[in-house]
């Protein structure tokens, strides 16, 4: 009898020693499981586990209040592995407490992988500490249908081509851009794109830190407000836009109503069950602008992971995002959620096809507004909402002008 | 019963209220007078640092201010229309349980489910329920939902959801006022003001009290109205000071992350209702009529 018990015993230590090595990868996501994204990257976790076999990637879909409940999580002293968000608020965070431990490394191991200026935008000096593993960048989305209806054979590539669009499509009947009333971020895309063609791509970032909030007098800035009012003014884009709350006015592109929105790589997807079976998607770059710089810079809205700080696996963790980025689980990404990703080389569907030239015809790319990651209060509470009104002709160019150098003069003496 | 077993018996209840009320809100007093922001050890003393900084924020005061209209404004409505309502249903209307549940829907149904409606079938800029009523009659429509109308569409919004609740309330202490009161002030001439007034309002006054701290404590704790009107982005014109101790302290997409600063806002939300709920209840107070 105490032979048979020892033999079971003895046959039976493999099985506990392989549970003994056994690591387990906590990762917190942004994603809520029934998402499309979740569902690749859960296949992607599959994967991995089955060539890691002493691996166990635990998941916990948070959705959209990830860093939210992340803080709790880590308040009370327990630690994870990765964790991953939208880039400007992950960056926001991360610098801000010291979450991300550098992945450098990875970013180094994947340079010629991925589609120029991903990674390396989130270098910040020196350090890296996150990697997209999902393409998000801004550009016009256009419904190919309405330009043919218009007679528009060709994207603008400058201003007046755009506000020649515009009037072409306009006596097609067309309601030309989407804009939501609501959504102070989209608007500011348009402000961005401005601004990065008058002034360069650290233009918004250099506003932002004048201490003296005097900056904001630039003529630059009066030049891109005098062009904002003009896509207005031109019957560019709609009066109901006022009143419209996401997703009402981007539902209007599904419906035939208005032909484009100046807005991210999300959109095709978003629209997917909406859009008639023969509606095609087109994309193309923000023009340049009279008197600017020659810039086809791209306003870039990644989704990111990283490492976390205190991570008792780090090595481990960053094989795992190595393993996201690679060409297996990118395709995943690309073909079943959807998705514009990172890597060269990967298909991606035809909702965004066009997107992919855009993003290799361009010259560089910088992470959204560029304020939000060092200023997240000065970006959420005093830029864009201040633009918001503006933008919706709620206060005219000169009062634009005058509340932001008083707002930052006060929030750098408060700071 | 012994006092021992009393106690014995409320402990477990006092106990976990003590845990998840008594002990976050002291918590709470104390993170106010930091700079933290809820991640790691970092707490810096500030003193009275955040509830100064929260007089000269513009934002703030905006929140405050926006409270301040749901409170008195949206306060004013309701209770004026719940009172017409309740007058109506209490005359012998035919149908009276009927309306009265109608009425109390709203109140029952999930925000989310309410807020969608109005924002997408009432105030839609082109195919919206008022704007083809107003093109009906010829007038211009109205961007009900725009930057500056949205806060008022907002509390339309809540005067309607919240209005079924005071009207069952306000409804159910009329309804335990003798009628023979009624029957001898119609034997004396009496008009329906005069019987509203010298009958009807003295006699549910202690009804009314309620309906009043009721409002003001919910007007002042109401997150989720404006949060859910707001949508993806709320817009600063929907910003309560709930909202915005919530934004301020965990942020909705931008890592604001300023929980001793938020801390010290709802502690200052927790002042102002105390100090209308015992501002109302001194100036109302009268002796209660009994019949």
């Amino acid at each position: 009898m105490r032979k048979i018990a020892l033999l079971v015993i003895l046959s039976l230590l493999p099985l506990f020693s392989l549970m003994a090595k056994q690591t387990e990868i906590v990762y917190w996501s942004v994603w809520a499981e029934q998402e499309s994204q979740a569902k690749a990257l859960a296949k992607a976790f599959d994967s991995y586990e089955k060539s890691h076999p002493g691996v166990k990637i635990k998941a916990i879909w948070n959705g959209r209040d990830n860093l939210v409940k992340l803080r709790s999580y880590l308040a009370s002293g327990k630690s994870i592995d990765l964790f991953d968000g939208d880039a400007e608020p992950y960056l926001g965070l991360v610098l801000k407490e010291d979450l991300a431990a550098d992945v450098s490394d990875v970013a180094e191991a994947l340079k010629n992988d991925l589609l120029p200026h991903t990674s390396s935008v989130f270098n910040i000096k020196g350090k890296q500490y996150a990697i997209p593993y999902i393409h998000n960048s801004v550009m016009f989305f256009y419904n190919k249908g309405a330009f043919q209806k218009a007679g528009i054979t060709s994207a603008p590539k400058t201003w007046s081509e755009f506000m020649n669009t515009c009037q072409k499509l306009q006596k097609a009947d067309y309601n030309v851009l989407a804009v939501e009333g609501n959504v102070d971020f989209y608007q500011f895309f348009y402000t961005s794109y401005l601004l990065d063609r008058l002034g360069g791509k650290d233009f918004v970032m250099e506003l932002a830190t004048d201490r003296s909030g005097e900056k904001w007098r630039s003529p630059l800035v009066r030049k891109m407000l005098t062009l904002e009012r003009q896509l207005w003014e031109n019957g560019c884009i709609p009066e109901d836009s006022k009143g419209y709350q996401y997703p009402a006015a981007q539902n209007n592109i599904a419906m035939d109503d208005t032909a484009m929105e100046l807005v991210g790589t999300w959109l095709p997807m978003e629209l997917r069950n909406s859009v008639d079976p023969g509606f095609q998607w087109g994309a193309f770059g923000f023009p340049t602008v009279p008197g600017g710089k020659k810039s086809t810079n791209l306003v870039l809205v990644y989704m990111v992971m990283g490492v976390y700080a205190k991570s008792e696996n780090k090595a481990e963790a960053k094989s795992v995002l190595k393993h996201i980025l690679s060409a297996e689980a990118q395709s995943i990404m690309a073909k079943e959620a959807d998705q514009g990703v990172p890597r060269k080389g990967i298909q991606w569907n035809a909702g965004i096809a066009d997107a992919v030239n855009v993003v290799n015809a361009s010259t560089g790319g910088f992470v959204g507004d560029g304020v939000t990651k060092f200023y997240p209060d000065y970006a959420s509470q005093i830029m864009k909402p201040i633009h918001s009104k503006f933008f919706l002709g709620n206060i005219s160019a000169d009062e634009f002008v005058e509340q932001m150098v008083q707002a930052t003069k006060k929030y750098w003496a408060n700071k | 019963m012994s006092r021992k077993f009393i106690i014995f018996m409320l402990f477990p209840a006092i106990s976990l209220y003590t845990l998840f009320f008594i002990f976050p809100a002291v918590h709470a007093f104390y993170i106010s007078f930091f700079k933290w922001s809820g991640f790691g050890d970092k707490m810096v003393w500030v003193g009275l640092g955040n509830y100064i900084k929260s007089f000269n924020d513009n934002l703030y005061l905006l929140s405050l201010k926006n409270t301040l209209y749901i409170i008195f404004i949206g306060g004013f409505f309701t209770f004026f229309l719940a009172f017409l309502f309740s007058l109506a249903l209490s005359s012998g209307l035919a149908g009276k349980k009927f309306f009265r549940a109608v009425m109390f829907l709203p109140f029952v149904i999930t925000v989310f489910a309410v807020i969608a409606m109005w924002r997408n079938i009432v105030y839609h800029p082109r195919s919206g329920l008022f704007n083809l009523i107003l093109k009906t009659l010829g007038f211009d429509r109205i961007l009900w939902t725009s930057s500056n109308n949205v806060f008022w569409a907002m509390l339309i919004a809540m005067i309607w959801t919240y209005l079924g609740f005071y009207v069952v309330i306000i409804l159910s202490g009329m309804d335990k006022v003798p009628q023979d009161l009624y029957e001898a002030a119609d034997l004396e001439g009496a008009t329906v003001w005069q019987k509203f007034r010298f009958i009807t309002l003295p006699l549910i006054w202690d009804v009314i009290l309620i309906c009043f701290t009721i409002w003001i404590i919910l007007a002042v704790k109401n997150f989720e109205f404006p949060y859910a009107f707001g949508g993806l982005n709320i817009p600063q014109e929907l910003y309560n000071t709930s909202v915005m101790m919530y934004i301020t302290g965990f942020g909705q997409r931008y890592p604001v992350f300023q929980l001793g600063y938020a801390s010290a806002i709802g502690i200052e939300s927790l002042l102002l209702a105390m100090i209308l709920v015992v501002a109302i209840r001194r100036l109302l107070k009268k002796d209660i009529e009994e019949f």
